[in-house]
């Protein structure tokens, strides 16, 4: 059993319930989303969200599409799809019972 | 000084020295490694990725003069993490892997809710949509008939992943995944459990009933139960390992002699340059429609594609972590092996069936000759030296042609029932059908000439190269009219069936002889009988010879008598 695993896997399904949670307040483009997360330091490298946002987008959870910006080259704006809201739905209602049940669990040691 | 390289990462324009440049390539490279197989995925993740690379470069380097230096790489590997950092998010692949997006297609999985074995069975009939029934009966019937039905299951049983996740499931089973199905799919699977668990609660409760007695028993027997099973489970493991190491080192070995073997006598055989066969095939692999070289790496590949698996099971017995194939790959192994094994099969049944027809064509020549004159009877062959031999099979040189060469005579005399003498020729020879065996027999070619009163006979016949392996024969009866008197030369030993004789002589005995066609066979007429004869049938002559000149006098002398019974002579002495 190695410490850094299980911090990975962690801190990846949360991950992912994030992003999603992310795009549902708005369309955003891949820099956005990885400020948002490392302001959140959620993230430490940028690394891997980009696996992860490519299952999400294959998996029909995000959709994705090019806008011309005015410094630099095109942007990939994400967007979540309807798959991808009912998916945070549930994803919400686990966070929920996982949330109270590590707080539970954590509080109640004797 | 330092030599610059114009790059496009994400559409923007820069100029990177070349020390950084070689960088940022291995960087990109080692990400790609790290990586799933899925190359679609892949390449858009890197192209994510370069246009990130692209945009954080941009920040940094403000004037476009400006050179990418290797600070401004290593500073953006520490920003996007180091390849190692890419290869975590591959376990999330493989549990809910690829086609999400191809959504009505069904896959190939082994139901483990369903089997019988390894649920190969179940999961074949959720792909072909099928009653498992019929696909067990198919394996029972494959099995037994055959046995490459056990074989093939294996192989199945190793390359098919199980299906786990719900998702696996639902992909085996072909319906859509879709959240509103992932959660018809949880419920039924959840009722499913609750009817297990309410069966097993009854159970339990039966048993705690009849065991509460004995519970202070079961604590003891249960703890030394326990140390049994680490025990067991050790010795299994170690077990395993040395299995694991045998299965490396054979499968290994085998690998390699194939290989070797391959290369150089292989080659030679696909390369057409043996002339002399080093090995000898399966007689199917000369006469097929499949094309020799064909054959021959379908033979090494159908050999090697077992012990490449064996290998690679040996090696996961050893390390749980060894990871030598992608699945894509091992389906395509098993397809490739399954159409040689469907190539192999097709050539053997395709061979098999060409002999089950058999025909006889039958030729009738006179032969005439000076009847006052002794027919003497000879054999011709070809000299060893002329030989050749092909693909097991020996060939010789006529008229500039190479024709395959067959000694398989052999030569009959009986009595002309009419006033001529005559040869009957029975070529004989086994095709697919009626007529393809007369096609073949009638290209036997086979010669004999008369000079004289010399009737010489070929002990050998010849055919087309393209007609080995048609099982051809040849029997020839000369047929003679009463009277005729023959030599039997000593050629002939070889080819003569049993001629009916008078003297009742073996085979072996009639050569070098004259005899003369009677209607009970040939007589002969310079056999010494008595040194023809064995000791055996001297004694016996010997013995019946006393016994009769006894008979004839009864009474040799007063104080024997010699009197008859059934149990033969008996001589009584007084």
């Amino acid at each position: 059993m190695k410490l850094e695993n299980t911090k990975a896997q962690m801190r990846k399904g949360i991950l992912e319930f994030c992003i999603l949670t992310i795009l549902k307040r708005g369309d955003a483009y891949t820099s956005e989303l990885l400020s948002v997360l490392k302001d959140a330091k959620l993230l430490v490298v940028e690394g891997t969200v980009y696996p992860l946002l490519t299952r999400l987008k294959n998996a029909g959870l995000l959709s994705y599409r090019w806008e011309e910006s005015t410094s630099g080259p095109p942007r990939k704006y994400y967007a979540l799809t309807e798959t991808g809201e009912l998916f945070l739905k549930e994803l919400n209602t686990t966070w929920g019972d996982l949330s109270f049940a590590v707080d539970f669990i954590i509080m109640n040691k004797k | 000084m330092n030599k610059t390289i114009n790059i496009n990462l994400g559409g923007i324009f820069f100029h990177i020295d070349e020390t950084a440049y070689q960088k940022l390539k291995k960087y990109l490279d080692a990400i790609r490694r790290s990586l799933s197989d899925d190359s679609k995925g892949k390449d858009e993740i890197l192209t994510d990725i370069e246009f990130r690379i692209g945009e954080i470069l941009a920040g940094t380097v403000k004037d476009v003069r400006q050179v990418v230096n290797e600070q401004d790489i290593d500073s953006i590997i520490i920003i996007m993490g180091k390849p190692e950092d890419y290869i975590g998010d591959e376990e999330f692949f493989e549990e809910r892997p690829h086609s999400y997006d191809k959504k009505n297609s069904k896959k190939l999985y082994r139901d483990t809710n369903d089997k019988f074995l390894g649920g190969v069975s179940s999961g074949l009939a959720h792909y072909f949509g099928f009653d498992v029934v019929w696909i067990r009966l198919a394996w029972l019937i494959l099995f037994f008939g055959g046995g490459i039905g056990g074989l093939v299951y294996i192989v199945l049983w190793i390359l098919l992943p199980e299906a786990n996740s719900t998702a696996e499931k639902l992909e085996m089973e072909g319906e859509p995944v879709n959240i509103s199905n992932i959660e018809k799919k949880i419920r039924a699977e959840f009722s499913n459990a609750s009817q297990i668990v309410k069966e097993g609660i009854d159970d339990v409760t039966n048993h705690i009933k009849k065991k509460k007695y004995q519970s202070k028993v079961k604590n003891g027997s249960q703890e030394i139960v326990g140390l049994l099973g680490e025990i067991f489970s050790l010795f299994f493991r170690v077990v395993g390992k040395f299995i694991g190491i045998f299965l490396v080192f054979i499968a290994g070995a085998t690998l390699i002699v194939l290989i070797v073997s391959a290369f150089s006598v292989g080659s030679f055989e696909i390369l057409g340059f043996s002339e002399n066969n080093f090995i000898h095939y399966p007689s199917f692999f000369y006469n097929s429609t499949i094309p020799m070289w064909l054959l021959t790496i379908f033979l090494f590949v159908g050999l090697a594609v077992p012990f490449i698996l064996l290998f690679m099971l040996g090696l996961k017995i050893l390390s749980k972590d060894v990871k030598l194939f992608s699945r894509t790959t091992k389906l395509a192994l098993l397809g490739v092996w399954l159409i040689v094994l469907f190539g192999l099969i097709f050539s053997g049944i395709e061979f098999g069936t060409k002999f089950t027809r058999e025909n006889t064509v039958i030729q009738k020549q006179e032969i005439n000759w000076d009847r006052s004159k002794t027919l003497i009877l000879k054999m011709q062959n070809k000299d060893e030296e002329e030989l050749d031999e092909i693909y097991g099979i020996k060939t010789v040189q006529d008229d500039n042609e190479e024709k395959m060469y067959s000694s398989k005579v052999r030569l009959n005399i009986r009595e002309s029932e009419t006033n001529v003498s005559y040869l009957k020729i029975y070529k004989k020879a086994n095709g697919a059908t009626k007529n393809k065996a007369m096609y073949f027999a009638n290209n036997i070619d086979y010669k004999y000439n008369i000079t004289d009163n010399n009737l010489v006979l070929n002990a050998y016949f010849l055919s087309e190269l393209k007609n080995k392996f048609q099982n051809q024969s040849i029997k020839i009866v000369l047929y003679l009219t009463k009277n005729t008197q023959i030599y039997i030369d000593k050629s002939t030993k070889n080819y003569l069936r049993y001629i009916d004789n008078i003297q009742d002589l073996k085979t072996k005995n009639m050569i070098e002889h004259y005899f003369k066609m009677t209607e009970k066979g040939l007589d002969c007429l310079d056999c010494d009988i008595d040194t023809k004869k064995t000791e055996d049938e001297k004694k016996d002559q010997k013995d019946r010879k006393i016994i009769d000149s006894i008979k004839n006098k009864p009474i040799i002398n007063k104080n024997k008598h010699v009197k008859e019974s059934k149990n033969g002579l008996e001589i009584n002495k007084f």
